[in-house]
């Protein structure tokens, strides 16, 4: 490890993970949400007054107080102690269990059950939610660990998926600091599926699955670090292996500007998860499109338009793409500049409406032509 | 703020808080100072949401703001520690026989929360948040050499006190069932 570089080598990335194995003793409490919007409440506040002040000094004095306890939208709120976090409990599947069975549990006491049912569909019964979704994979074969489908409404969400053959437990770490070990259970899809491990769990809306680890036999196989970013439930899609070098996070605004009034924002967020990008666009919610690797190219995600809702796509450019230009069918050209974040280089572009695109070019830093054609590209394209 | 910055400044806190107590205690060695300082910088971020998400970089902001405070905290109690000369917190004792690990890291923590302040904070700065020298200087108010000179100290006693060297993650790996090692939120 040279003392001369700007940035440790990799030898100090073990030094990394040896610093950060050890801070992992320190376990945080749950993080105080309500404590601190109140007090970031009040800081505003402060600063609000303190600029008020200097236009009404003579009148301040007099009216302040009473001022304070009436400002629509600023009432200050108590400061406000953590509730207790729910438990939950996992239910062994025994091998008596209904066939269609391949999680059970408890919230609070309340029972749950995720089955896979004709579709292949996912069920998830026994919360004040009930989600029937698919992504139950015909195959059941997986190449991850776990290869996960989350989903929810209301007051819970579920993950659950096909388990990799030589994965014989998984332990889950929750945002409260339960930890919760589920055991694969061997599943056939339809009467001539071939016979997977599955396993899921359902979990209230206010607790977060921060690691996964996948153990084998031998020990543990990888971990993951979910996404819980931007009310998204646990996307689970980078597994690292023990000791490798783990993606520091960062967080970068690629695109904002307002539509029809409205403020608009696509955010990216890194991190050992991978990366994942939050559109947060008027008349769309969370919409989100993760990915693992910094070098992808191509589409992200995309919208179709509506009336309600603006169209847009975020894509990955190819090397060498410094901005992007759309021809519409009326004529009006846009210039989208790519935005480079550690390595990714990424792009937005959005419509109101559903715009028709006559013709697309990429363009270089020296603004060479380098790709393009007519109608819709690749990378905009559902 | 509208509720959909709430939710977003709530997803963020969510993700950032482990990390940003686990820095306050890494910095001052006390968990009940560092969960003020994560809180305090949390708090100045949400009063300042739309411009730290308009900068791009709320990490960042709020990595600085625990950073500041920290130092502003050891000059004032400085006096104060050196009278009393009591020991930082420690990690939490472990069950006795634990196969996973915990004894070196529990080693390492309590070595690392031994390092005068200085040493820690270029070291837990350099090679823990993986900064380069001139962002460590510019957060930590000091010259490039400075923290240098101060992450080579830190990392010389670490290895002294705490035996950390590459070989003993290897080690660890090529055992049984065990904790993983790594990123932890």
């Amino acid at each position: 490890m040279s003392m001369n570089d700007e940035r440790p080598g990799a030898a100090a990335g073990m030094v990394r993970d040896r610093i950060e194995a050890a801070l992992g003793l320190m376990q945080p409490p749950a993080a105080p949400v309500a404590a601190v919007i109140s007090r970031g409440r009040r800081i505003r506040l402060r600063r609000w007054v303190a600029g008020a002040a200097a236009f009404a000094v003579a009148v301040a004095a007099a009216v302040t107080v009473p001022l304070l306890a009436h400002l629509p939208g600023h009432r200050v709120t108590p400061v406000t102690r953590p509730t207790t976090p729910p438990k939950v409990t996992i239910t062994p599947i025994g091998p008596h269990a209904p066939r269609d069975l391949i999680a059970a549990g408890t919230i609070n006491g309340r029972p749950w059950t995720i089955r896979i049912v004709a579709g292949p569909t996912l069920q998830v019964t026994g919360q004040p939610f009930v989600a029937l979704g698919g992504g139950a994979d015909g195959t059941g074969t997986t190449s991850d660990p776990w290869s996960t489908v989350e989903a929810g409404g209301g007051t819970g969400y579920y993950l659950a998926g096909a388990v990799a053959p030589q994965v014989t437990r998984l332990s889950l770490e929750l945002s409260d600091g339960q930890r919760l070990t589920l055991v694969p259970v061997q599943h056939r899809i339809g009467a001539r599926g071939k016979v997977t491990p599955w396993t899921g769990v359902v979990l209230p809306r206010q607790l977060k699955v921060t690691k996964v680890v996948a153990y084998s036999r031998h020990g543990v196989l990888a971990y993951a670090i979910p996404f819980n970013g931007a009310g998204q439930n646990a996307i689970i899609q980078n597994w690292l292996r023990p000791g490798q070098q783990v993606p520091g996070r960062l967080v970068r605004v690629i695109g904002s500007g307002k539509v029809s009034g409205r403020r608009w924002s696509v955010t990216v967020h890194r991190g050992p998860w991978g990366w994942c990008a939050i559109a947060a666009i008027p008349g769309w919610s969370g919409t989100t499109g993760c990915w693992s690797s910094a070098g992808r190219e191509g589409p992200i995600m995309s919208s179709g338009g509506s009336p309600a809702a603006p169209w847009f796509a975020v894509a990955a450019a190819r090397p060498g793409v410094s901005y992007v230009t759309l021809t519409l069918s009326n004529g009006a050209i846009t210039r989208i500049p790519v935005v480079t974040v550690d390595g990714a280089r990424l792009f937005v572009a959005l419509f109101v409406g559903k715009p028709r695109i006559a013709s697309w070019s990429e363009y270089d830093h020296a603004g060479r032509r380098v790709a393009g054609g007519s109608g819709t590209p690749a990378w905009a394209r559902q | 703020m509208d509720a959909a910055a709430d939710a977003e400044f709530t997803e963020f806190m969510l993700g950032a808080w482990p990390r940003l107590v686990r820095l306050g205690y890494a910095l001052t060695g006390d968990r009940g100072t560092a969960e003020d300082l994560a809180q305090t910088a949390l708090a100045r971020a949400y009063a300042a949401w739309p411009r730290v998400m308009r900068a791009g970089d709320p990490d960042a902001y709020v990595r600085k703001i625990v950073v500041n405070a920290s130092r502003d905290r050891f000059r004032k109690r400085r006096v104060d520690e050196l009278l009393t000369g009591s020991p930082p917190d420690g990690p939490a004792a472990g069950p006795a026989g634990r196969a996973d690990g915990f004894d070196d890291r529990a080693a390492l923590l309590t070595a690392l929360l031994r390092l005068p302040a200085g040493q820690r904070a270029a070291v837990v700065l350099r090679y823990w948040l993986d900064l380069t020298e001139t962002e460590a200087a510019a957060l930590l108010g000091c010259s490039v050499g400075n923290v240098k000179s101060q992450a080579s100290r830190a990392l010389a006693k670490l290895r002294l006190d705490a035996g950390l060297a590459p070989r003993a993650v290897v080690s660890e790996c090529a055992e049984g069932p065990q904790q993983a090692e790594g990123a932890q939120q």
